[in-house]
Protein backbone atom coordinates (compact mmCIF):
# COMPACT_ATOMS: atom_id res chain seq x y z
CA UNK A 1 0.00 0.00 0.00
CA UNK A 2 2.77 2.03 0.87
CA UNK A 3 4.25 1.71 -2.79
CA UNK A 4 1.05 2.01 -4.73
CA UNK A 5 2.43 5.18 -5.90
CA UNK A 6 5.28 4.09 -6.93
CA UNK A 7 4.46 2.83 -10.33
CA UNK A 8 6.63 2.12 -12.74
CA UNK A 9 7.01 0.59 -16.27
CA UNK A 10 8.05 -2.69 -15.43
CA UNK A 11 4.77 -3.28 -12.99
CA UNK A 12 2.52 -1.30 -15.66
CA UNK A 13 3.92 -3.68 -18.08
CA UNK A 14 3.46 -6.97 -16.02
CA UNK A 15 -0.05 -5.74 -15.03
CA UNK A 16 -0.62 -5.74 -18.86
CA UNK A 17 0.78 -8.91 -19.75
CA UNK A 18 -1.03 -10.64 -16.72
CA UNK A 19 -4.02 -9.45 -17.78
CA UNK A 20 -3.69 -10.03 -21.62
CA UNK A 21 -2.69 -13.66 -20.87
CA UNK A 22 -6.49 -13.60 -18.93
CA UNK A 23 -8.07 -12.29 -21.82
CA UNK A 24 -6.59 -14.77 -24.23
CA UNK A 25 -6.99 -17.42 -21.87
CA UNK A 26 -11.02 -16.63 -21.50
CA UNK A 27 -11.09 -16.16 -25.54
CA UNK A 28 -9.91 -19.55 -25.98
CA UNK A 29 -12.18 -20.93 -23.61
CA UNK A 30 -15.36 -19.17 -24.52
CA UNK A 31 -14.63 -20.00 -28.34
CA UNK A 32 -14.48 -23.80 -27.32
CA UNK A 33 -17.76 -23.95 -25.25
CA UNK A 34 -21.19 -24.27 -27.00
CA UNK A 35 -23.51 -27.23 -28.33
CA UNK A 36 -22.27 -27.72 -31.86
CA UNK A 37 -19.00 -29.49 -33.12
CA UNK A 38 -16.25 -27.56 -33.19
CA UNK A 39 -15.55 -27.58 -36.83
CA UNK A 40 -12.94 -25.12 -38.56
CA UNK A 41 -16.18 -22.91 -39.26
CA UNK A 42 -17.75 -22.50 -36.02
CA UNK A 43 -14.36 -21.98 -34.27
CA UNK A 44 -14.28 -19.09 -36.56
CA UNK A 45 -17.70 -17.70 -36.04
CA UNK A 46 -17.39 -18.18 -32.45
CA UNK A 47 -13.91 -16.38 -32.51
CA UNK A 48 -14.94 -13.67 -34.44
CA UNK A 49 -17.68 -13.04 -31.94
CA UNK A 50 -16.29 -13.46 -28.54
CA UNK A 51 -13.48 -10.96 -29.99
CA UNK A 52 -16.12 -8.33 -30.57
CA UNK A 53 -17.58 -9.07 -27.20
CA UNK A 54 -14.16 -8.37 -25.53
CA UNK A 55 -13.51 -5.33 -27.81
CA UNK A 56 -17.16 -3.91 -26.54
CA UNK A 57 -16.20 -4.97 -22.90
CA UNK A 58 -12.94 -3.03 -23.48
CA UNK A 59 -14.65 0.16 -25.22
CA UNK A 60 -17.35 0.36 -22.27
CA UNK A 61 -15.79 -0.36 -19.02
CA UNK A 62 -12.30 2.01 -19.85
CA UNK A 63 -15.12 4.40 -20.88
CA UNK A 64 -17.05 4.24 -17.79
CA UNK A 65 -14.18 4.66 -16.08
CA UNK A 66 -12.63 7.73 -17.21
CA UNK A 67 -16.02 9.31 -17.08
CA UNK A 68 -15.92 8.72 -13.51
CA UNK A 69 -12.92 10.27 -13.31
CA UNK A 70 -13.95 13.46 -15.10
CA UNK A 71 -17.20 14.48 -13.29
CA UNK A 72 -16.20 12.59 -9.87
CA UNK A 73 -18.98 10.21 -9.54
CA UNK A 74 -18.85 6.91 -10.11
CA UNK A 75 -22.45 6.42 -11.67
CA UNK A 76 -21.41 7.88 -14.42
CA UNK A 77 -21.45 5.59 -17.33
CA UNK A 78 -22.23 5.53 -20.96
CA UNK A 79 -25.10 3.76 -20.49
CA UNK A 80 -26.55 5.96 -17.91
CA UNK A 81 -25.68 9.47 -19.35
CA UNK A 82 -27.73 8.57 -23.08
CA UNK A 83 -24.44 8.00 -25.47
CA UNK A 84 -24.91 4.42 -25.57
CA UNK A 85 -28.82 5.41 -26.58
CA UNK A 86 -27.89 7.88 -28.67
CA UNK A 87 -25.34 5.96 -30.68
CA UNK A 88 -28.41 3.68 -31.21
CA UNK A 89 -30.34 6.36 -32.54
CA UNK A 90 -27.69 6.94 -35.08
CA UNK A 91 -27.52 3.72 -36.22
CA UNK A 92 -30.97 2.77 -36.67
CA UNK A 93 -31.73 5.49 -38.34
CA UNK A 94 -28.83 4.93 -40.69
CA UNK A 95 -30.63 1.43 -41.56
CA UNK A 96 -33.91 3.30 -41.67
CA UNK A 97 -32.96 4.76 -44.25
CA UNK A 98 -30.81 2.11 -45.83
CA UNK A 99 -27.65 3.47 -45.79
CA UNK A 100 -26.12 0.91 -46.62
CA UNK A 101 -26.73 0.47 -50.00
CA UNK A 102 -25.20 3.69 -50.68
CA UNK A 103 -21.87 3.82 -48.25
CA UNK A 104 -20.34 0.66 -46.88
CA UNK A 105 -21.04 -0.57 -43.91
CA UNK A 106 -17.72 -0.14 -41.82
CA UNK A 107 -18.17 3.58 -42.40
CA UNK A 108 -21.66 4.42 -42.27
CA UNK A 109 -22.46 2.58 -38.88
CA UNK A 110 -19.52 3.46 -36.83
CA UNK A 111 -20.42 7.34 -38.12
CA UNK A 112 -23.98 7.48 -37.39
CA UNK A 113 -23.22 6.23 -34.59
CA UNK A 114 -20.65 8.52 -33.48
CA UNK A 115 -22.99 11.45 -34.41
CA UNK A 116 -25.80 10.16 -32.38
CA UNK A 117 -23.29 9.80 -29.36
CA UNK A 118 -21.79 12.76 -29.70
CA UNK A 119 -25.20 14.72 -30.05
CA UNK A 120 -26.17 13.21 -26.71
CA UNK A 121 -22.76 13.80 -24.90
CA UNK A 122 -23.42 17.59 -26.74
CA UNK A 123 -26.79 17.79 -24.94
CA UNK A 124 -26.40 16.20 -21.67
CA UNK A 125 -23.07 18.27 -21.15
CA UNK A 126 -24.93 21.58 -22.32
CA UNK A 127 -27.64 20.39 -19.24
CA UNK A 128 -25.28 19.91 -16.88
CA UNK A 129 -22.78 22.55 -16.90
CA UNK A 130 -22.84 26.00 -15.78
CA UNK A 131 -19.66 28.31 -15.98
CA UNK A 132 -17.73 25.08 -17.26
CA UNK A 133 -18.29 23.87 -14.22
CA UNK A 134 -20.07 20.60 -14.05
CA UNK A 135 -23.54 19.37 -11.66
CA UNK A 136 -22.40 15.36 -11.27
CA UNK A 137 -25.90 14.66 -10.33
CA UNK A 138 -28.06 17.35 -12.80
CA UNK A 139 -25.48 15.85 -15.47
CA UNK A 140 -27.22 11.75 -14.51
CA UNK A 141 -30.53 13.28 -14.26
CA UNK A 142 -29.85 15.04 -17.85
CA UNK A 143 -28.80 11.36 -18.91
CA UNK A 144 -31.95 9.73 -17.75
CA UNK A 145 -34.09 12.08 -19.35
CA UNK A 146 -31.91 12.16 -22.77
CA UNK A 147 -32.68 7.74 -22.14
CA UNK A 148 -35.88 8.48 -22.10
CA UNK A 149 -35.79 10.79 -25.49
CA UNK A 150 -33.78 8.82 -27.13
CA UNK A 151 -35.75 5.82 -26.32
CA UNK A 152 -38.69 7.04 -27.93
CA UNK A 153 -36.80 8.41 -30.95
CA UNK A 154 -36.13 4.20 -31.24
CA UNK A 155 -39.52 3.67 -31.19
CA UNK A 156 -40.51 6.07 -33.90
CA UNK A 157 -37.83 5.00 -36.03
CA UNK A 158 -39.36 1.63 -35.93
CA UNK A 159 -42.92 2.66 -37.50
CA UNK A 160 -40.40 3.57 -40.62
CA UNK A 161 -38.85 -0.16 -40.58
CA UNK A 162 -40.66 -3.58 -42.15
CA UNK A 163 -42.05 -6.48 -39.95
CA UNK A 164 -38.61 -8.20 -40.84
CA UNK A 165 -36.13 -5.54 -40.04
CA UNK A 166 -38.29 -4.69 -36.69
CA UNK A 167 -37.31 -7.94 -35.21
CA UNK A 168 -33.81 -7.43 -36.32
CA UNK A 169 -33.83 -3.76 -34.12
CA UNK A 170 -35.45 -5.04 -31.27
CA UNK A 171 -32.31 -7.80 -30.66
CA UNK A 172 -29.84 -5.16 -31.12
CA UNK A 173 -32.00 -2.59 -29.52
CA UNK A 174 -31.12 -4.78 -26.15
CA UNK A 175 -27.65 -5.19 -26.99
CA UNK A 176 -26.95 -8.20 -28.79
CA UNK A 177 -23.20 -9.07 -29.86
CA UNK A 178 -23.51 -10.43 -33.43
CA UNK A 179 -22.97 -13.59 -35.28
CA UNK A 180 -22.56 -12.19 -38.46
CA UNK A 181 -19.66 -9.54 -37.95
CA UNK A 182 -17.51 -12.35 -39.93
CA UNK A 183 -19.08 -11.52 -42.59
CA UNK A 184 -18.72 -7.44 -42.28
CA UNK A 185 -14.61 -7.13 -41.90
CA UNK A 186 -14.86 -3.44 -42.46
CA UNK A 187 -17.00 -2.97 -39.37
CA UNK A 188 -14.72 -5.31 -36.95
CA UNK A 189 -11.60 -3.77 -38.34
CA UNK A 190 -12.84 0.19 -38.21
CA UNK A 191 -14.12 -0.52 -34.46
CA UNK A 192 -11.40 -2.19 -33.37
CA UNK A 193 -9.51 0.62 -34.34
CA UNK A 194 -11.97 3.24 -33.10
CA UNK A 195 -11.82 1.36 -29.73
CA UNK A 196 -7.80 0.85 -29.50
CA UNK A 197 -6.76 4.35 -30.33
CA UNK A 198 -9.58 5.85 -27.69
CA UNK A 199 -8.14 3.19 -24.98
CA UNK A 200 -4.82 4.26 -25.73
CA UNK A 201 -5.80 7.86 -25.70
CA UNK A 202 -7.52 7.58 -22.48
CA UNK A 203 -4.12 5.47 -20.87
CA UNK A 204 -1.95 8.24 -21.48
CA UNK A 205 -5.03 10.56 -19.42
CA UNK A 206 -4.63 8.01 -16.19
CA UNK A 207 -2.47 10.54 -14.15
CA UNK A 208 -4.91 13.90 -14.96
CA UNK A 209 -8.21 11.94 -14.19
CA UNK A 210 -6.00 11.24 -10.58
CA UNK A 211 -5.21 14.84 -10.25
CA UNK A 212 -9.01 15.83 -11.49
CA UNK A 213 -10.25 13.81 -8.22
CA UNK A 214 -8.80 16.71 -5.96
CA UNK A 215 -11.16 19.60 -7.65
CA UNK A 216 -11.03 21.67 -11.09
CA UNK A 217 -8.87 23.79 -9.39
CA UNK A 218 -6.16 22.11 -7.84
CA UNK A 219 -6.12 19.53 -10.79
CA UNK A 220 -5.47 23.11 -13.23
CA UNK A 221 -2.77 24.38 -10.62
CA UNK A 222 -0.89 20.90 -11.25
CA UNK A 223 -0.89 21.18 -14.60
CA UNK A 224 -3.88 19.39 -15.70
CA UNK A 225 -5.90 21.50 -19.03
CA UNK A 226 -8.95 20.68 -17.62
CA UNK A 227 -11.58 22.67 -20.51
CA UNK A 228 -9.64 20.74 -22.90
CA UNK A 229 -9.34 17.25 -21.31
CA UNK A 230 -13.03 17.27 -20.33
CA UNK A 231 -13.62 17.92 -24.17
CA UNK A 232 -11.41 15.23 -25.69
CA UNK A 233 -12.45 12.54 -23.24
CA UNK A 234 -16.25 12.99 -23.42
CA UNK A 235 -15.00 12.73 -27.61
CA UNK A 236 -13.26 10.08 -27.49
CA UNK A 237 -15.87 7.68 -24.83
CA UNK A 238 -18.47 8.93 -27.23
CA UNK A 239 -16.35 7.41 -29.96
CA UNK A 240 -15.74 4.43 -28.23
CA UNK A 241 -19.07 3.69 -27.37
CA UNK A 242 -19.90 4.50 -30.59
CA UNK A 243 -17.77 1.63 -32.06
CA UNK A 244 -19.41 -0.87 -29.69
CA UNK A 245 -23.11 0.14 -30.13
CA UNK A 246 -22.49 -0.02 -33.95
CA UNK A 247 -21.79 -3.93 -33.51
CA UNK A 248 -23.82 -4.98 -30.85
CA UNK A 249 -26.51 -1.85 -29.72
CA UNK A 250 -26.49 -0.54 -26.59
CA UNK A 251 -25.11 -3.09 -23.99
CA UNK A 252 -25.84 -1.13 -20.50
CA UNK A 253 -23.65 -1.18 -17.21
CA UNK A 254 -20.79 -2.56 -17.79
CA UNK A 255 -18.75 0.70 -17.62
CA UNK A 256 -20.88 0.73 -14.15
CA UNK A 257 -19.93 -2.75 -12.86
CA UNK A 258 -16.55 -3.32 -14.05
CA UNK A 259 -14.71 -0.25 -13.13
CA UNK A 260 -16.51 -0.30 -9.39
CA UNK A 261 -15.09 -3.95 -9.12
CA UNK A 262 -11.53 -2.94 -10.50
CA UNK A 263 -11.32 0.06 -7.64
CA UNK A 264 -12.38 -2.61 -5.16
CA UNK A 265 -9.39 -4.67 -6.04
CA UNK A 266 -6.50 -2.60 -7.67
CA UNK A 267 -7.11 0.98 -5.81
CA UNK A 268 -8.17 4.28 -7.08
CA UNK A 269 -5.29 4.94 -9.00
CA UNK A 270 -6.58 5.55 -12.73
CA UNK A 271 -2.84 4.78 -14.50
CA UNK A 272 -3.65 1.55 -13.57
CA UNK A 273 -7.31 1.30 -14.24
CA UNK A 274 -7.26 2.34 -17.52
CA UNK A 275 -5.45 -0.95 -18.47
CA UNK A 276 -7.25 -3.29 -15.66
CA UNK A 277 -11.02 -2.17 -16.72
CA UNK A 278 -10.44 -2.55 -20.01
CA UNK A 279 -8.79 -6.18 -20.07
CA UNK A 280 -11.95 -7.10 -17.47
CA UNK A 281 -14.13 -5.24 -19.01
CA UNK A 282 -13.26 -7.63 -22.18
CA UNK A 283 -13.50 -10.93 -19.96
CA UNK A 284 -16.24 -9.61 -18.36
CA UNK A 285 -18.47 -9.31 -21.46
CA UNK A 286 -16.88 -12.65 -23.37
CA UNK A 287 -18.42 -14.31 -20.24
CA UNK A 288 -21.73 -12.72 -20.05
CA UNK A 289 -22.24 -13.56 -24.00
CA UNK A 290 -20.62 -16.79 -23.95
CA UNK A 291 -23.18 -17.42 -20.74
CA UNK A 292 -26.13 -15.91 -22.69
CA UNK A 293 -25.24 -18.15 -26.38
CA UNK A 294 -24.59 -21.43 -24.64
CA UNK A 295 -27.78 -21.31 -22.07
CA UNK A 296 -29.85 -20.59 -25.22
CA UNK A 297 -28.15 -23.56 -27.22
CA UNK A 298 -28.31 -25.81 -24.38
CA UNK A 299 -31.99 -25.18 -23.27
CA UNK A 300 -32.91 -25.26 -27.37
CA UNK A 301 -34.28 -21.63 -26.65
CA UNK A 302 -33.51 -18.35 -28.37
CA UNK A 303 -30.13 -16.50 -27.64
CA UNK A 304 -30.45 -13.96 -24.93
CA UNK A 305 -28.91 -10.85 -25.82
CA UNK A 306 -25.95 -9.62 -23.37
CA UNK A 307 -28.07 -6.38 -22.99
CA UNK A 308 -30.40 -8.25 -20.80
CA UNK A 309 -28.15 -10.39 -18.72
CA UNK A 310 -25.94 -7.07 -18.01
CA UNK A 311 -29.29 -4.87 -17.27
CA UNK A 312 -30.28 -7.44 -15.07
CA UNK A 313 -27.21 -7.27 -13.03
CA UNK A 314 -26.45 -3.57 -13.36
CA UNK A 315 -29.50 -1.89 -12.26
CA UNK A 316 -29.78 -3.63 -9.08
CA UNK A 317 -26.21 -2.43 -8.68
CA UNK A 318 -26.45 0.91 -9.66
CA UNK A 319 -29.33 1.42 -7.59
CA UNK A 320 -27.15 -0.04 -4.24
CA UNK A 321 -24.37 2.39 -5.24
CA UNK A 322 -27.27 5.04 -5.60
CA UNK A 323 -28.10 4.09 -2.35
CA UNK A 324 -24.09 4.21 -0.84
CA UNK A 325 -23.91 7.42 -2.58
CA UNK A 326 -27.19 9.00 -0.97
CA UNK A 327 -25.89 7.75 2.88
CA UNK A 328 -23.14 9.67 2.94
CA UNK A 329 -24.83 13.15 1.91
CA UNK A 330 -26.21 15.12 4.75
CA UNK B 1 13.97 39.70 -6.82
CA UNK B 2 10.25 39.00 -7.61
CA UNK B 3 8.79 35.88 -8.49
CA UNK B 4 5.75 37.17 -9.18
CA UNK B 5 4.89 40.63 -9.92
CA UNK B 6 1.26 42.39 -11.07
CA UNK B 7 0.68 44.84 -12.50
CA UNK B 8 -2.33 47.21 -13.50
CA UNK B 9 -4.73 44.05 -13.21
CA UNK B 10 -8.84 44.95 -14.28
CA UNK B 11 -11.32 42.20 -14.35
CA UNK B 12 -14.87 41.96 -14.39
CA UNK B 13 -17.73 39.13 -14.48
CA UNK B 14 -19.72 41.16 -16.68
CA UNK B 15 -18.95 44.32 -18.70
CA UNK B 16 -19.39 47.55 -16.90
CA UNK B 17 -18.86 46.06 -13.42
CA UNK B 18 -15.26 45.43 -12.65
CA UNK B 19 -14.10 43.33 -9.84
CA UNK B 20 -10.56 44.16 -9.99
CA UNK B 21 -9.33 47.52 -10.64
CA UNK B 22 -6.11 48.66 -11.25
CA UNK B 23 -4.23 45.78 -8.51
CA UNK B 24 -0.64 45.90 -8.13
CA UNK B 25 1.77 43.68 -6.42
CA UNK B 26 5.04 41.91 -6.22
CA UNK B 27 6.02 38.85 -4.35
CA UNK B 28 9.82 38.57 -3.60
CA UNK B 29 11.42 34.92 -3.66
CA UNK B 30 11.20 33.84 -0.04
CA UNK B 31 8.65 36.31 1.44
CA UNK B 32 4.87 35.62 2.94
CA UNK B 33 2.60 38.20 1.97
CA UNK B 34 -0.94 38.24 2.97
CA UNK B 35 -3.94 39.08 1.41
CA UNK B 36 -6.67 40.73 3.32
CA UNK B 37 -10.32 42.51 3.09
CA UNK B 38 -14.00 42.55 3.35
CA UNK B 39 -16.15 39.77 1.53
CA UNK B 40 -16.29 40.55 -1.99
CA UNK B 41 -13.53 43.23 -2.05
CA UNK B 42 -11.68 41.13 -5.26
CA UNK B 43 -8.93 38.92 -2.91
CA UNK B 44 -10.61 35.22 -4.56
CA UNK B 45 -10.94 37.09 -7.90
CA UNK B 46 -7.57 37.95 -7.88
CA UNK B 47 -6.35 34.74 -6.77
CA UNK B 48 -8.39 33.11 -9.56
CA UNK B 49 -6.45 35.37 -12.06
CA UNK B 50 -3.24 34.34 -10.68
CA UNK B 51 -4.21 30.61 -11.02
CA UNK B 52 -5.55 31.33 -14.78
CA UNK B 53 -8.99 30.71 -14.13
CA UNK B 54 -10.17 34.27 -15.44
CA UNK B 55 -8.53 35.89 -18.28
CA UNK B 56 -7.55 39.55 -17.44
CA UNK B 57 -9.54 42.72 -19.11
CA UNK B 58 -5.98 44.38 -18.38
CA UNK B 59 -3.00 44.16 -17.16
CA UNK B 60 -0.49 41.48 -16.44
CA UNK B 61 0.62 39.23 -14.64
CA UNK B 62 4.59 37.96 -14.68
CA UNK B 63 5.83 34.68 -13.38
CA UNK B 64 9.70 34.33 -12.83
CA UNK B 65 9.70 37.47 -15.04
CA UNK B 66 7.90 35.75 -17.79
CA UNK B 67 4.28 36.85 -18.61
CA UNK B 68 1.50 34.45 -17.47
CA UNK B 69 0.04 33.21 -20.59
CA UNK B 70 3.02 32.70 -22.88
CA UNK B 71 3.35 29.65 -20.40
CA UNK B 72 1.84 26.54 -20.93
CA UNK B 73 -0.68 24.72 -18.25
CA UNK B 74 2.77 22.56 -17.24
CA UNK B 75 5.33 25.35 -16.98
CA UNK B 76 3.01 27.47 -14.98
CA UNK B 77 2.05 24.54 -12.24
CA UNK B 78 6.31 24.40 -12.00
CA UNK B 79 6.34 27.68 -10.68
CA UNK B 80 2.89 28.72 -9.04
CA UNK B 81 1.09 25.54 -6.38
CA UNK B 82 -2.09 26.02 -4.78
CA UNK B 83 -3.75 24.89 -1.40
CA UNK B 84 -7.47 25.27 -1.11
CA UNK B 85 -9.57 26.38 1.56
CA UNK B 86 -11.05 22.32 2.36
CA UNK B 87 -8.88 19.54 1.59
CA UNK B 88 -10.93 16.54 -0.69
CA UNK B 89 -10.32 13.71 -2.99
CA UNK B 90 -13.19 12.45 -4.92
CA UNK B 91 -11.54 8.33 -4.37
CA UNK B 92 -9.55 6.71 -1.65
CA UNK B 93 -5.96 7.68 -2.28
CA UNK B 94 -3.44 7.48 0.25
CA UNK B 95 -1.35 10.66 1.40
CA UNK B 96 1.79 9.79 -0.26
CA UNK B 97 -0.19 8.83 -3.96
CA UNK B 98 -1.87 12.59 -3.27
CA UNK B 99 1.56 14.38 -2.64
CA UNK B 100 2.86 12.41 -5.48
CA UNK B 101 0.36 14.19 -7.69
CA UNK B 102 2.42 17.39 -7.18
CA UNK B 103 4.72 16.15 -9.77
CA UNK B 104 2.43 15.67 -12.15
CA UNK B 105 4.19 18.87 -13.78
CA UNK B 106 7.09 17.23 -14.26
CA UNK B 107 6.50 13.44 -15.33
CA UNK B 108 5.83 12.38 -18.82
CA UNK B 109 2.48 11.32 -20.38
CA UNK B 110 2.47 8.21 -19.03
CA UNK B 111 2.96 10.06 -15.46
CA UNK B 112 5.51 7.72 -14.34
CA UNK B 113 7.43 8.19 -11.38
CA UNK B 114 11.29 8.80 -11.31
CA UNK B 115 13.58 8.33 -8.21
CA UNK B 116 13.65 11.77 -8.04
CA UNK B 117 9.99 12.13 -7.81
CA UNK B 118 9.94 9.46 -5.46
CA UNK B 119 12.75 11.64 -3.47
CA UNK B 120 10.76 14.56 -3.49
CA UNK B 121 7.72 13.30 -2.38
CA UNK B 122 9.35 11.48 0.54
CA UNK B 123 10.89 14.88 1.22
CA UNK B 124 8.06 17.05 1.08
CA UNK B 125 5.79 14.34 3.08
CA UNK B 126 9.02 14.44 5.93
CA UNK B 127 9.15 18.64 5.74
CA UNK B 128 5.39 18.37 6.64
CA UNK B 129 5.40 16.12 9.42
CA UNK B 130 2.99 13.97 7.27
CA UNK B 131 5.17 11.00 6.92
CA UNK B 132 3.93 9.49 10.03
CA UNK B 133 0.38 9.17 8.51
CA UNK B 134 1.72 8.47 4.34
CA UNK B 135 -0.26 5.24 3.68
CA UNK B 136 -3.60 6.67 5.67
CA UNK B 137 -5.89 8.10 3.55
CA UNK B 138 -7.58 11.75 3.78
CA UNK B 139 -10.73 10.88 5.26
CA UNK B 140 -9.10 9.51 8.15
CA UNK B 141 -7.29 12.65 9.03
CA UNK B 142 -7.93 15.46 11.21
CA UNK B 143 -8.48 18.69 9.51
CA UNK B 144 -5.14 20.49 10.10
CA UNK B 145 -3.43 17.32 9.15
CA UNK B 146 -5.54 17.17 6.02
CA UNK B 147 -4.18 20.81 5.33
CA UNK B 148 -0.63 19.80 5.85
CA UNK B 149 -1.36 16.66 3.11
CA UNK B 150 -1.85 19.79 1.01
CA UNK B 151 0.73 21.99 1.48
CA UNK B 152 2.90 19.05 0.82
CA UNK B 153 1.70 18.14 -2.21
CA UNK B 154 2.24 21.92 -2.99
CA UNK B 155 6.14 21.92 -1.91
CA UNK B 156 6.40 18.09 -3.88
CA UNK B 157 5.40 20.61 -7.16
CA UNK B 158 8.84 22.81 -6.62
CA UNK B 159 7.02 26.26 -7.17
CA UNK B 160 8.45 29.29 -6.65
CA UNK B 161 5.52 30.61 -5.26
CA UNK B 162 2.46 28.94 -2.92
CA UNK B 163 -0.96 30.39 -3.26
CA UNK B 164 -3.34 29.66 -0.07
CA UNK B 165 -6.88 30.07 -0.24
CA UNK B 166 -7.66 30.63 3.79
CA UNK B 167 -5.89 27.68 4.69
CA UNK B 168 -6.64 28.19 8.39
CA UNK B 169 -10.37 29.15 8.00
CA UNK B 170 -11.46 25.93 9.21
CA UNK B 171 -8.78 25.29 11.92
CA UNK B 172 -8.62 25.45 15.24
CA UNK B 173 -6.52 27.82 17.39
CA UNK B 174 -3.06 25.33 17.42
CA UNK B 175 -3.63 24.30 13.69
CA UNK B 176 -4.23 27.65 12.44
CA UNK B 177 -0.66 28.98 14.22
CA UNK B 178 0.87 25.58 12.81
CA UNK B 179 -0.17 26.04 9.46
CA UNK B 180 0.85 29.50 9.16
CA UNK B 181 4.46 28.43 11.05
CA UNK B 182 5.13 25.51 8.03
CA UNK B 183 4.42 28.23 5.55
CA UNK B 184 6.78 30.69 7.02
CA UNK B 185 9.51 28.36 7.78
CA UNK B 186 8.77 26.84 4.02
CA UNK B 187 9.38 30.08 2.02
CA UNK B 188 12.91 31.03 4.58
CA UNK B 189 14.22 27.86 3.71
CA UNK B 190 13.29 27.25 -0.10
CA UNK B 191 13.29 30.57 -1.26
CA UNK B 192 10.01 30.59 -2.66
CA UNK B 193 6.77 32.49 -2.14
CA UNK B 194 3.52 32.64 -0.36
CA UNK B 195 0.64 34.34 -1.03
CA UNK B 196 -1.84 33.88 1.77
CA UNK B 197 -5.75 34.71 1.38
CA UNK B 198 -7.85 34.84 4.56
CA UNK B 199 -9.80 37.02 6.81
CA UNK B 200 -7.20 36.70 10.74
CA UNK B 201 -5.88 39.63 10.57
CA UNK B 202 -3.72 38.99 13.70
CA UNK B 203 -2.60 35.74 12.40
CA UNK B 204 -1.63 37.13 9.25
CA UNK B 205 0.57 40.27 10.63
CA UNK B 206 2.31 38.39 12.54
CA UNK B 207 3.41 35.85 10.03
CA UNK B 208 3.66 38.28 7.41
CA UNK B 209 6.82 40.29 5.58
CA UNK B 210 4.07 42.19 3.73
CA UNK B 211 -0.10 42.72 3.76
CA UNK B 212 -2.26 43.82 1.39
CA UNK B 213 -5.48 45.49 2.00
CA UNK B 214 -8.08 44.76 -0.34
CA UNK B 215 -10.83 47.28 -0.86
CA UNK B 216 -13.30 47.30 -3.74
CA UNK B 217 -10.94 45.39 -6.22
CA UNK B 218 -8.50 48.22 -4.91
CA UNK B 219 -4.98 47.89 -2.85
CA UNK B 220 -5.96 50.07 0.06
CA UNK B 221 -2.75 49.59 1.26
CA UNK B 222 0.26 47.74 0.89
CA UNK B 223 3.73 47.39 3.21
CA UNK B 224 4.96 45.86 6.06
CA UNK B 225 2.28 45.04 8.82
CA UNK B 226 3.26 47.99 11.03
CA UNK B 227 2.42 50.12 8.23
CA UNK B 228 -1.12 48.71 7.43
CA UNK B 229 -2.77 48.25 10.75
CA UNK B 230 -4.12 51.22 10.98
CA UNK B 231 -6.61 52.38 12.85
CA UNK B 232 -8.26 54.76 10.18
CA UNK B 233 -7.34 52.78 7.63
CA UNK B 234 -9.08 49.26 8.94
CA UNK B 235 -11.91 51.60 9.53
CA UNK B 236 -12.61 52.87 5.96
CA UNK B 237 -11.94 49.22 4.38
CA UNK B 238 -13.78 47.08 7.22
CA UNK B 239 -16.56 49.51 8.29
CA UNK B 240 -16.26 49.05 11.53
CA UNK B 241 -14.35 50.99 14.80
CA UNK B 242 -11.05 49.20 15.02
CA UNK B 243 -8.75 49.51 18.73
CA UNK B 244 -5.33 48.14 18.46
CA UNK B 245 -3.44 46.85 21.11
CA UNK B 246 0.44 46.42 21.18
CA UNK B 247 1.19 43.52 23.17
CA UNK B 248 4.82 43.11 23.53
CA UNK B 249 6.76 42.98 19.94
CA UNK B 250 5.77 42.62 16.68
CA UNK B 251 2.80 44.39 15.20
CA UNK B 252 -0.31 45.28 17.19
CA UNK B 253 -3.62 43.30 18.05
CA UNK B 254 -6.71 44.09 16.31
CA UNK B 255 -9.91 44.42 17.99
CA UNK B 256 -13.20 45.28 16.18
CA UNK B 257 -15.08 47.26 18.35
CA UNK B 258 -18.58 48.81 16.53
CA UNK B 259 -19.89 48.10 12.96
CA UNK B 260 -20.02 51.97 11.49
CA UNK B 261 -23.69 52.96 10.48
Amino acid sequence: MADRSQLTAGRLALTFLGLAALVALVWAGCTMLGRYDLTPQVWRFRAVRVFAAGLIGLALASGGLALQGLVRNPLAEPYILGISSGAGVGVLMGRAMALDAFFPRWLSEPALAAVGGLATCFVVWGIAQRRGRLDPFVLLLAGVIVNVFNGALILVLFLFASPDDIASFVGWGMGQVPDWLITQPGLAWSSTAIVLAGWVFLLLRGSAFNALGMGDTVAASLGVPVHRLRIETFVVVSLMTAAAVAIAGPVGFVGLIVPHACRLIFGPDHRVLVVVAGLLGAIFVMLADTACRTVGEWVGLAEIPVGVLTALAGGPFFILLLRRRFQGMP
Amino acid sequence: MSVLDVRDLHFGYTPGRPVLRGVDLDLPAGSLCSILGPNGSGKTTLLRCLLGQHTPSAGSILLGGQPMQSLSAKQQARQLAYVPQLPSSAFAFTVRELVAMGRYAHQGALGLASSDDRDRVTDALARTGTLAFADRTLGELSGGEAQCVMIARALAQQPQVMLLDEPTSHLDLRNQLLIYRLVRQLTRERGMAALVVGHDINLAARHSDQLVLFREGRVAARGCPDDVLKAPLLRDTYGVEVDLWEVGEGPPLVQAREPLG
